[in-house]
């Protein structure tokens, strides 16, 4: 009876070591390919939900779909600086701006060999627009600007919107279309092909072994110029020191982001030197500070620019982001079309800043700043999961320490963290805001429409700024660049939020690959890569 | 061989042990799931920092977080929607029309009363009333209210499931047919279910109907997991509900009348069953643990013994000091140093570091290729997570030995002339045992805990892994299932290392006996 058992348990364990936990869940083309050169490896440092972006607006997401595997009907192109279309081959606005009619590009197949056509694009409308479907922020981004929509035939789509928006190209081209035919059956937030899209791209889905990689191959039929790399494989690794290992071993030739220390490994180590190019882009969007411009205490821009000019952004950029960061002078990113580079941050400067508390009533008295006989006293909500955040709050806890000021810092996790912002129970809160696109709208941000339950979390109030920001949602060309440059005059001086930095993304490329020049709004732009000897 | 009466003991010790474990299963399973939702903070449904408050109940709505955990003292159900549909309805806009047309008649009561006070709401009849339909919005409407009671609906339901040619007659009740509708559904059969599917499915946001198929079963059963997930959005609850709908409608009722049917419901995060992201990772950490369970008990046993047969000689020395040496490492600084040193230095990159399969092994690799493979990929995660464990082993044993060397009956056996190997293996090493198998019982609910700081370095998909990405993402099924499934096997853990007991001590079994008895049993067995 125990023989019997520990055989059954041998035999299970055995079962287990061959089988279990490594299901080949489809049959692989012979996978030690002669061709091994022309697969691109992809270190992915979490496994996304599942690859469509419109239900799971996930950055990653994005980055591995977004007009590889899925196409949406414009995209950004930065080196021509402005929208270009994808699945819309052209576009037209009517005089008042109101209706846009996109004229679809013509002979699209989706990878399974069905011709895309106007109704695919009405299709991911309507699910958009669907309540039951669990596209909230996506429909957040496209809905209030829309207001009517319909296939005019097979080849034209026709959007009428609410009012004149300068921003809604940029919306338009984070949505990805959906095929009707695949789709349109159950549920679609349980949908089997979210796993397994079915798209127009460049590359189509190949297979995904959860928890360990996502394949990509080439698609033969591209209606446009074809991928130069045969098959793109992201590999799940959780941990960076892991990432570069595998680098170094020869078992991934992209490692899209490194941890601080470890760009040092990349120009220190010899073997990673020779094997790897470091590469690197601007992160569209800003880290900042917001203020609560409702605590009393806060309620002046006086007090706020003293803060400013206590906090040395320029040794966070240095020492603790070391490098891998630019200091901003407002919340535009230094990639926005209408970033103004004559604008300058606020200096770290904390004679200036003495002398504003000063003058703003914050007395010195026995090395404590009182306000009308109280001690001052803020806290500062950091996010637990943002180990660089905590890093600067120390020191920003050290200026205002100088200044006489006791800053108590609250790491919090980020549940808990985003229901105190919404609740505006803070005085200070480390933020960060990512964009999707290259243009910064900062509407929900500052405008008074949004201070008392939208995203306004400063709860400041203006009607300059409001007026300047529903300016430059309708404004475009040089009007738009004017009003963009006095808004961020205006912020640097009322000062609700204190900016810091843009975050720059640092990571590994092997020398066997050349990556396009100029990066997609997304991220790199993977179907742009190609062999060195290719280039040759 | 065990003698009939001991057997009859173990039995009725296992009995008593399984009733026992119901009992314990029930109280974790509510106990977690109390402390999983009673704690601040909530699951964090994707980028929520960019969503408004009506975005965020729209999305806590569709995963039942808007519901009460335990007791739902007004379960609110259709009305809820038609109101919703009722706020939107004051301003003729495109959105509003697209919600009363996806509410169907559902929302008719409501809006009919809202259309006799506000003659600004009529749009909304219009848009409901059949284009067949030769009267005016007001009155079809007014007809159709009067039909639309759950009494009424079910009798026509049922009078169409015998005369199929009067199906399309419950199409004209609409929406607010849905309920009975489905009922008929999942009750019916052959080409009857079909043509209701087709019905419901024109009636409901679901399309996919059935078609008589192979395929059916599988989409029978996603209409029972939609039905699950929207029959509130169709159904009126009395106001006066009966006791069980207030528990019923609770996050807790959901997630028991999913358990029942072995469901454990999706994820927040990627929607997939947790069944099946349990099942992917199960595997993974049974081979990882089951392995390191095998190698620390294997080795710590016999290594263990060997130290106490040698007591203060030098193989004992260098066994307890290293041990201790092995038992002080933290695993997850090994464990990185084993990533670093065999990462691709030069020297020892002939092991694996990541996974537990090659990327590039091909499909046709043969068996052995195959076990080759994955032994290598699992040297350094076993021993990772089995050498404090070996050392812990080590320790006990030896000392266990130790005290059962000097006992009484082990100088007897020795006395009586025994030879060596019979004393140790029959007197010495199965009472020395004891701890040990208290500690493999403790260590049992490691084989589907996993270990988060292995998997994370080595970067394998098990179970301590999903655990930790589970509790970061506050992913309620699949922590819920995580820890029911734990639950399950601490307690299978303690059954069998009680029966271990049993039998490596009969004493033991005949004190467990007594202890569960009581003592009316006692003089019974007596």
């Amino acid at each position: 009876m125990t023989r019997i058992c520990a055989r059954f348990c041998l035999l299970s364990l055995l079962w287990l070591m061959t089988a279990g936990g490594c299901r080949q869940s489809s049959p692989q083309p012979d996978a030690r390919v002669a061709t091994e050169s022309s697969v691109l490896r992809i270190g992915l440092p979490t496994e996304p939900a599942h690859l469509v972006y419109m239900l799971r607006p996930d950055a990653w997401t994005f980055r591995l779909t977004a007009n590889q595997l899925l196409e949406g009907l414009v995209r950004y192109d930065p080196r021509q600086r402005r929208y270009v279309g994808v699945l819309a081959e052209r576009w037209d606005w009517s005089k008042d701006f109101s209706e846009l009619t996109l004229h679809l590009r013509r002979g699209v197949r989706w990878h399974d060999g069905k011709l895309f056509s106007a109704e695919d694009v009405r299709f991911t409308f309507d699910r958009l627009y669907d309540q039951r479907v669990d596209a909230a922020s996506t429909r957040a981004a496209i809905a209030p600007i829309v207001a009517d929509y319909r296939s005019v035939d097979a080849h034209t789509f026709l959007i009428r919107c609410k009012q004149r928006s300068s921003f809604f190209l940029q919306a338009l081209a984070s949505l990805m279309i959906l095929p009707k035919h695949a789709m349109s059956q159950g549920d679609l937030n349980r949908h089997p092909l979210l796993r397994r899209p079915l798209g127009t791209g460049r590359y189509r889905f190949a297979e995904w072994l959860p928890g360990r990689q996502i394949s990509l191959e080439r698609n033969e039929r591209y209606w446009g110029q074809r991928a130069s790399i045969r098959r793109v494989v992201w590999r799940i690794v959780r941990t960076p020191q892991l990432a570069l290992q595998l680098a170094r071993r020869g078992e991934l030739d992209f490692v899209p982001r490194l941890q601080p220390a470890q760009v040092e490994t990349l120009t220190g180590d010899g073997t990673l030197r020779r094997a790897f190019a470091r590469v690197e882009r601007l992160v569209p969007g800003t880290a900042f500070v917001v203020i609560n411009t409702r605590r009393p205490l806060l309620a002046r821009s006086i007090v706020r620019r003293a803060l400013a000019h206590s906090l040395d952004v320029e040794r966070i950029v240095q020492q603790i982001m070391q490098g891998q960061a630019e200091r901003v002078p407002s919340l535009y990113w230094p990639g926005d079309p209408d970033f103004d580079p004559a604008i300058k941050p606020p200096t770290y400067d904390p004679q200036l800043a003495a002398r504003l508390f000063d003058q703003a009533g914050w007395k010195l008295s026995a090395g404590k700043r009182r306000h009308r006989d109280q001690p001052i006293e803020l806290s500062l909500m950091v996010p637990s999961v943002s180990r660089s955040a905590l890093r600067w709050a120390t020191l920003f806890q050290q200026s205002l320490a100088e200044q006489g000021i006791a800053l108590e810092i609250r790491s919090l996790e980020w549940s808990t963290f985003l229901k105190r912002l919404q609740a505006r129970d803070f005085d200070l809160a480390a933020l960060g805001m990512q964009i999707a696109g290259v243009s910064t709208d900062l509407y929900l941000q500052l405008h008074s429409s949004q201070a008392s339950d939208g995203q306004n979390y400063a709860g400041y109030r203006d009607q300059r700024v409001d007026r300047l920001l529903e300016a430059i949602r309708q404004l475009s060309g040089q009007q738009r660049k004017q009003a963009v440059a006095k808004l961020q005059r205006l912020l640097v001086e009322e000062m609700p939020l204190i900016p810091l930095f843009t975050l720059r993304e640092i990571g590994a490329l092997s020398r066997r690959f050349v990556a396009p020049t100029a990066e997609s709004d997304a991220w790199y732009d993977i179907g742009r890569f190609r062999l060195r000897s290719a280039v040759r | 061989m065990i003698a009939k009466s001991r057997q009859r003991l173990l039995l009725r010790l296992l009995i008593r042990r399984l009733l026992l474990a119901c009992v314990s299963l029930t109280g974790i399973g509510l106990l977690s799931f109390a402390l999983i939702h009673l704690t601040p903070g909530e699951a964090s449904l994707g980028a929520d920092s960019e969503l408004s408050a009506g975005q965020i109940a729209q999305r806590r709505r569709l995963y039942f977080l808007d519901l009460p955990v335990f007791y739902n003292s007004r379960p609110q159900g259709a009305e809820q929607r038609a109101a919703r549909v009722l706020h939107l309805a004051h301003r003729e806009t495109p959105e509003a029309r697209r919600a009363v047309s996806a509410c169907g008649t559902v929302c008719l009561p409501e809006l009919f009363r809202a259309a006799q006070r506000d003659p600004a709401m009529r749009w909304a009849l219009e848009q409901l009333k059949p284009t067949d339909v030769a009267t005016s919005a007001e009155q079809w409407a007014d007809r159709l209210v009067g039909r639309l009671s759950p009494a009424q609906i079910s009798q026509s339901v049922e009078r169409a499931l015998l005369d199929p040619q009067r199906l399309a007659e419950i199409e004209r009740l609409g929406s607010a047919a849905l309920p009975a509708l489905i009922d008929a559904l999942l009750r019916a059969h052959g080409p009857v279910r079909v043509r209701i599917s087709q019905l419901a499915s024109r009636l409901s946001g679901f399309t996919q109907p059935l078609r008589g198929d192979a395929a059916d079963r599988r989409r029978l059963a996603n209409w029972r997991a939609w039905w699950f997930q929207h029959q509130r959005d169709y159904q009126r609850f009395p106001v006066d509900s009966p006791w069980l709908l207030r528990v019923s409608e609770t996050r807790f009722g959901k997630w028991i009348a999913r358990l029942i049917r072995w469901d454990f419901g999706f994820s927040l995060r990627d929607g997939r069953p947790v069944t099946e992201k349990i099942g992917q990772a199960l595997p993974v950490t049974l081979l990882l643990a089951g392995l390191a369970l095998i190698v620390a008990f294997g080795l710590g046993v016999p290594l263990g013994l060997v130290a106490a047969q040698r007591e203060g000689r030098w193989a004992d020395r260098l066994l307890s000091g290293g041990s201790l040496l092995l038992y002080a490492l933290p695993t997850f600084w090994v464990a990185m140093l084993l990533v670093q040193l065999f990462g691709g230095l030069g020297l020892l990159d002939w092991l694996p570091i990541s996974g537990l399969v090659s990327d590039d092994l091909a499909a046709t690799a043969s068996f052995w290729q195959r076990f080759l493979d994955r032994l290598l990929h699992l040297i350094l995660p076993v021993f990772c997570m089995s050498y404090a464990l070996l050392a812990a082993v080590l320790r006990y044993q030896r000392q266990a030995v130790l005290e059962v060397r000097s006992a009484l009956y082990v100088r007897a056996a020795r006395a009586r002339g025994l030879s060596e190997r019979r004393v140790v293996w029959g007197h010495l090493l199965r009472n020395a045992l004891l701890p040990t198998i208290t500690l493999f019982g403790l260590y049992l609910p490691y084989l589907v805990g996993g270990s988060v700081v292995v998997e994370r370095i080595f970067n394998i998909p098990g179970m301590g892994l999903l655990t930790f990405e589970s509790m970061l993402a506050r992913d309620y099924p699949v922590l819920m299932g995580l820890i029911l499934i734990s639950a399950v096997v601490v307690v299978v853990g303690m059954l069998i290392a009680d029966l271990l007991y049993a039998l490596a001590d009969p004493r033991v079994a005949a004190a467990l006996d007594r202890q569960a008895f009581g003592a009316a049993n006692r003089r019974g067995l007596r």
